[in-house]
């Protein structure tokens, strides 16, 4: 590949940029207005219909249940970490950053795995749980727990570097003026991470809602019960109710895609202020 | 609210940084903390302010032994170098911030935190700006209302780290003088820290000099001129001219050593060396101390140069071997020397310290 | 600058109970170590733990299994197929994005995180809709003599649509920041356009393209949902080893579904290591959108 100022405006750039049009419209456009068409085979109403379905209205109802815990519970532990690990030096600092970021890049069924060989009939506390009656795996418990592990690292990993980039000072001089931890977090550390908290926020939303695999290990694929959206999608694709899975899909990709865009879309603002400024 | 340190430490990692500081601070002066950079001052501020827990000795502001204190409890006012302000809090909001969050019971009403806000921007010439963002503000300005947010919760002591060290040389004069007009007013305490040490001469009372984490003098900005208590104090305190000599049995100084061996020159009374007996001893000077007589003596210095420097004409007078060169400023108004000509050297000014690495000096 | 430090008297290291200076140590501390330990470390340690519960035997002969080495090798073979494809095209894409800027720049800026915002189920079954013989793109392939669709082509397909804006979004800010004069001077300096690609251009991008590749390589690794519907699952065809742990969980072979999620954890932690110390290496000011990214 020879890429070059030169070439910026040359012949082959324009062959470059036709290239790259051409990648983008294969790869990233072409999926998404099939997922649109698929959809709308049978009009808006085989959309509508689709949702109404009993099924499908659990399955909603289930996501935003996992969505309202999960992101919550990460959102609270992850700003601490962050703080944690950016206000104070400790040993062994680079290790709780790796086991932070982990989850990250560990295969999503892996994530479910684990609870399974925790949890499972045949794990750790398995023969326990069962003894008391209590359902982990393929219940709610499990699905919350999988999910709690795949979403683990977004809230923390945004707001760190921005934690890190304005050092310690700020606190310090809160410190200095007599504020107690109450008043450093929420009234210091907290405003000047703002943007970035919501940033993670969204993504952890966004990965939430759309968690497939790890899920889908956890989770005992009952129609109505034990399936969140994702899975139900899978269901209806695997019964061949095209449409249903579809109408689904797009309203999933429609929740994500909004999550991730207005994020995007924060980003720029922003940046733009900063260069204003 | 008077200082006193004893006998304290701070090791980062396995490296000292503060090693085995005692300093007593009396209530009302301005000290400025001044050493070449690594040398601990600004850990030693830290540690004054609570910053830096991680130290031993015995540390006391006014009658209070504050040794294990946590830094929000000391009462200290704390000017951070790049500011620290809160960057989504309005310069009145900044201000405010020590007296909001005080313990309810402590908490002034919020009229009067507002009128304490008001009182201070205008003591700090900032009085139009209370609803900006720092990010809206100069240089100057922020460390206007960095000293305002560190004065609102009426602290005895102020610390201020590298307070100058962002402006401009122009605004950086200014805020000088405006600062120590301050500290006369508000009757502080006040411990400064800075790299420059024309700016602590000029501003502070007395001047400690860290070097590699230790204290090497502490004395009054004329002390430190007139008696450095060693090379270092004098070479840190500005440009200087160093020669290697030799004293006699009663201390006086008989002769120059090295390249300057020979020339003629006068030098300082005995009573000024440090310490009697025979040995090498370093003359050092300011380059407008030295006194250049023309003659024509055998090993002379000659005049190899010469240009203005402001008031001053600038020599550059060479060994008689032409081996080794210095610079003398001398006053315009004095007659000019001939260029290439002979001259003897008075060094009746020098400060006369041990030679640094000489067997006899025990240094 | 090397003299002897004399230690000074009375010099010796406080204990870690020295309080800390910015307060709530105890409290972020505590609720983050409970928070790692619960949700991190206790997992992974029974994943880590598991294959051997019936000796190094059973587990090297889980491993062992034809069905599990294909798996394996089809995963990481597609994953680093995948990622060479992603690295080439999203060096493309970032450079078009970054340096030519064509009308129409921002939707394409936009496009590029399609992958980011679908849901992996949801590119599944798109992709799948799209490669299968009847779809918008497998029907014209189809018809030339290629199969996409429950092929192994098809996974690394999947993988590429996954992992591209990985490898765009790491390379974009670092050509971002990286001088347009860089490349004027080499041009002024009589450089052909190959030789400022070659020595000018990639090695100040090296860190970053090898960043995106080791990003899109881990997350296709591990690819579960975008690809089990276009793979076909077919055993020692198009099998990938996620799902062979899902199926040896429904076979309720704990150890053999174990053994490969081992693998795969390593296979992470080795990834996360490489990308973390290529990280250091690349602007700070990355960690925010690569946090977004991953």
């Amino acid at each position: 590949m020879s890429v070059s100022p030169p070439l910026r405006r040359s012949p082959m750039a324009l062959g470059l940029t036709l290239l790259a049009w051409l990648a983008a419209v294969l790869f990233l456009l072409l999926p998404l207005a099939s997922l649109g068409t698929e959809a709308l085979r049978k009009g808006l109403g085989g959309v509508l219909r689709a949702l109404a379905d009993d099924d499908a209205l659990a399955a909603i109802r289930l996501s935003a249940l996992v969505v309202a815990v999960c992101v919550p519970v990460n959102t609270v532990c992850g700003l601490f970490a962050a703080y944690a690990l950016t206000k104070y030096d400790f040993p062994f600092r680079g290790l709780l950053l790796v086991l932070i970021e982990l989850p990250l890049s560990v295969s999503p069924v892996v994530a479910g795995l684990v609870w399974v060989l925790l949890f499972g009939a045949h794990g750790w506390f398995g023969p326990w749980l069962a003894a008391h009656n209590i359902a982990v795996v393929f219940a709610l418990p499990g699905i919350l727990l999988a999910t709690l592990f795949v979403t683990f690292p977004f809230v923390a990993r945004t707001v760190m570097p921005v934690m890190e980039s304005q050092g310690r000072a700020p606190e310090e001089a809160a410190t200095m003026l007599g504020a107690g931890f109450g008043s450093v977090f929420l009234r210091v550390t907290l405003p000047e991470i703002r943007w970035a908290l919501l940033s993670g926020v969204l993504l952890c939303a966004a990965r939430a809602l759309g968690e497939f695999g790890a899920v889908s290990v956890v989770s005992g694929h009952i129609p109505g019960q034990t399936e969140t959206v994702p899975l139900h999608i899978e269901t209806l694709y695997n019964g061949y109710d095209t449409v249903g899975a579809f109408s689904l899909a797009a309203v999933l990709a429609l929740c994500s895609g909004a999550m991730v865009a207005s994020r995007t879309l924060m980003d720029w603002l922003r940046g733009r202020r900063s260069v204003a400024r | 609210m008077g200082v006193d340190l004893r006998n304290i430490s701070c090791l980062f990692g396995r490296t000292p940084a503060v090693r085995d500081i005692s300093l007593r601070v009396s209530n009302g002066e301005f000290l400025a903390l001044v050493g070449p950079s690594g040398a601990g001052k600004t850990t030693l501020l830290r540690i004054i302010a609570g910053l830096e827990p991680n130290y031993t000795g015995q540390l006391s502001i006014g009658a209070r032994d504050v040794t294990r204190v946590p830094a929000r409890e000391r009462n200290i006012g704390f000017v951070f170098q790049n500011y620290a302000l809160f960057r989504h809090m309005t310069v009145a909001e900044n201000v405010a911030f020590g007296l909001r969050v005080r313990p309810r019971k402590r908490r002034p009403a919020r009229a009067a935190i507002a009128a304490r806000v008001s009182e201070l921007l205008e003591l700090v010439q900032v009085g139009p700006l209370a609803q900006r963002y720092p990010t809206q503000l100069s240089g100057g300005q922020r460390q206007r209302v960095a000293l305002a947010r560190a004065l609102a919760t009426e602290p005895e002591l102020l610390l201020l780290d590298e307070p100058f060290g962002a402006l401009d040389p122009l605004v950086r004069k200014e805020i000088r003088t405006w600062l120590r007009r301050l500290h006369e007013r508000l009757g502080l305490t006040s411990i400064l820290v800075t790299h420059d040490q024309s700016e602590a001469l000029e501003v502070a009372d007395r001047i400690a000099v860290l070097r590699d984490g230790s204290l090497e003098q502490v004395d009054t900005p004329d002390a430190l001129e007139d008696r450095p208590s060693s090379l270092f104090v004098h070479q840190f305190l500005g440009e200087t001219v160093g020669f290697d000599a030799s004293a006699g049995t009663d201390g006086a100084i008989l002769s120059l050593n090295g390249p300057w061996n020979g020339t003629p020159a006068r030098f300082p009374e005995p009573a000024t060396a440090p310490g009697p007996g025979p040995g090498r001893r370093h003359l050092s000077l300011r380059p407008w101390e030295i006194g250049l007589e023309p003659t024509d003596a055998q090993g002379a210095a000659r005049v190899t140069g010469m240009g203005r420097a402001g008031p001053f004409l600038r020599y550059a007078v060479r060994a008689p071997d032409g081996s080794h060169a210095v610079e003398v400023l001398r006053p315009s108004s004095l007659p000019p020397l001939p260029e290439d000509g002979g001259c003897a050297l008075d060094l009746r000014l020098a400060r006369v310290f041990a030679q640094p690495g000489a067997d006899d000096t025990g240094a | 600058m090397s003299h002897s430090v004399p230690q000074a008297p009375g010099l010796r290291r406080l204990p870690f109970g020295v309080p800390a200076v910015i307060p709530g140590r105890t409290l972020s501390f505590g609720l983050t170590l409970f928070w790692v330990t619960a949700l991190v470390v206790l997992p992974l340690t029974a994943l880590a733990t598991k294959p051997f519960g019936r000796g190094f035997k059973v587990m090297l002969h889980a491993l062992g299994d034809a069905r599990a080495l294909h798996a394996l090798a089809l995963s990481f073979g597609c994953a680093l197929g995948a990622a060479s494809l992603c690295t080439l095209l999203g060096l493309l894409l970032a450079w078009v994005l970054e340096r030519v800027r064509p009308p129409g720049w921002r939707l394409l800026d936009a496009l590029v995180d399609i992958p980011f915002a679908l849901p992996t189920a949801v590119a599944g079954i798109t992709l799948t809709s799209l490669y299968a013989p009847t779809g918008w793109i497998g029907a014209p392939l189809d018809r030339l003599g290629i199969k996409v669709a429950f092929t192994p082509l098809g996974i690394t397909l999947a993988l590429v649509f996954v992992g591209l804006p990985f490898v765009v979004r790491t390379v974009l800010p670092v050509l971002r920041e990286l001088p347009r004069e860089l490349e004027e001077a080499a041009e002024t300096l009589g450089a052909r356009p190959g030789q400022i690609a070659r020595r000018v251009l990639l090695p100040a991008l090296a860190p970053a393209l090898a960043t995106g590749f080791g990003l899109a390589f881990a997350r296709g690794v591990g690819e579960y949902g975008s690809v089990i519907f276009i793979a076909g699952n077919r055993p020692m065809v198009s099998e990938i080893a996620p799902l062979l742990i899902v199926i040896r969980l429904q076979e309720f072979n704990y150890a053999g579904a174990s053994a490969i999620g081992l693998v795969m954890l390593l296979a992470a932690a080795l990834c996360l290591l490489a990308i973390t110390a290529l990280r250091r290496r690349l602007p700070a000011s990355l960690g925010v959108r690569l946090g977004g990214a991953a």
